[in-house]
């Protein structure tokens, strides 16, 4: 998401060294890397409810009925017109803001909060 | 870097006899520089046996309880030791009696095989993507392309609170229905551009909420820059629809694995 400032490419990405959040650390190294068998492991206690939490089933009726509501909080003013007048034919996508509903984000944000409490 | 290990002799004294948290394998001399800060505060450090080290640090066993500062540093430990080498990432939580057992249990036994992971993944890093639709944008094209989705929201919108509710259930499945649709298009485009470049492709399953794409490449360093560009290039013409994450080198930890216990 950062806007880099340098180098001769458009630079709409920029990698980043090593994983910020919590959520991407746990996906990398909780269940990859090498496994040995003997030996004694740390207690991950809490942090599987985290890995758990952070893979959210799709399919629920809750689901449907939080898209359901998503789409009808959408304020798609050009969209709007065409979808009611069944006249998808020249309307214009792209008027609306991107951004604003940064679900993913909040959702790290709220997962971090989980375990800052150790 | 070698003090620690230079202490390490097959007679136990005090030091030796403490159990130690393990990170990750390296070849000798190429531990992390001193003075990093690893799992439950304390120093990083390591133990040579023969050519190949691992990455330790001291840890008393009545605290064994894993925090977050505690995943973030495993992760960091090895990130910086990817900057001396070649690095054999171990998963989180391994944790040796003593520096005895961890040459007798693992560094020992193991050789030949860490050796050989040692070649193995010698130029290679793991680059980190994820892909996410940003909701806003993703509904509302959703909602421009699917004259159905189009009309159950007309209806719906305008019906009062607590009417509607089996076209509301319709317009969410439908709408579940084509994010899938739209994740499964959307991420066979990027793996087609992305794989060629890579050696190896690692796809988590189970995807989140909004995920088109959340996986591991294994590159070649000398690739590195190409996949920066073809990155950058998707996330260009993806800006406002799609929000990335791109994170790396790593270890390889998604392309590391030993053979189980009991077939060597």
């Amino acid at each position: 998401m950062a806007i880099a400032t340098h180098g001769t490419a458009s630079n709409y990405l920029q990698r980043a060294p090593s994983p910020s959040g919590l959520v991407d650390v746990v996906d990398l190294i909780l269940d990859k890397g090498l496994v040995l068998d003997a030996y004694i492991r740390i207690s991950v206690i809490g942090i599987e409810l985290i890995t758990i939490d952070a893979r959210i089933v799709i399919a629920s009726i809750d689901t449907y009925l939080r898209f359901a509501e998503a789409v009808n909080r959408l304020d798609l003013t050009q969209t709007e017109v065409a979808g009611l007048a069944e006249l998808r034919e020249g309307s214009k996508g792209g008027s609306f803001e991107p951004g604003g509903g940064d679900k993913e984000k909040g959702m790290y944000e709220g997962l971090k909060e989980k375990v800052k409490g150790d | 870097m070698s003090a620690r290990a230079a202490t390490a002799t097959p007679t136990e004294d005090s030091s030796t006899a403490r159990p130690v948290y393990v990170y990750g394998v390296v070849r000798a001399g190429g531990l992390p520089s001193r003075g990093l800060t690893g799992v439950d505060g304390a120093e990083v450090g390591g133990v040579e046996h023969e050519g190949i080290a691992a990455i330790t640090s001291p840890i008393s066993v009545k605290h064994v309880r894993a925090r977050r500062r505690d995943l973030l540093a495993h992760s960091e430990v090895l990130t910086k030791a990817l900057e001396h080498g070649t690095v054999l990432p171990l998963q989180f939580g391994i944790v040796f009696e003593t520096e005895k057992a961890l040459r007798a249990g693992f560094l020992e036994p193991r050789k030949p095989e860490l050796e050989k992971l040692l070649r193995d993944f010698d130029g290679r890093v793991e680059l980190r993507v994820t892909a996410f639709y940003v909701e806003e944008a993703i509904l509302a094209e959703i909602v421009e392309q699917n004259g159905r989705v189009a009309r159950l929201r007309a209806a719906t919108r305008s019906a009062p609170g607590g009417v509607g509710y089996g076209a509301r259930l319709e317009l969410g499945e439908l709408v579940a229905a084509e994010l899938r649709a739209r994740a499964r298009n959307d991420a066979r485009a990027l793996l087609e551009q992305l794989r060629p470049l890579a050696m190896a492709v690692d796809l988590d399953e189970e995807p989140l909420e909004h995920q088109v794409l959340r996986g591991s490449f294994l590159v070649a360093r000398e690739r590195l820059e190409k996949f920066d560009e073809a990155l950058d290039e998707i996330a260009k013409r993806q800006a406002g629809r799609m929000q990335f994450k791109y994170v790396g080198p790593l270890p390889p930890h998604s392309f590391v694995s030993l053979e189980p216990e009991g077939r060597r």
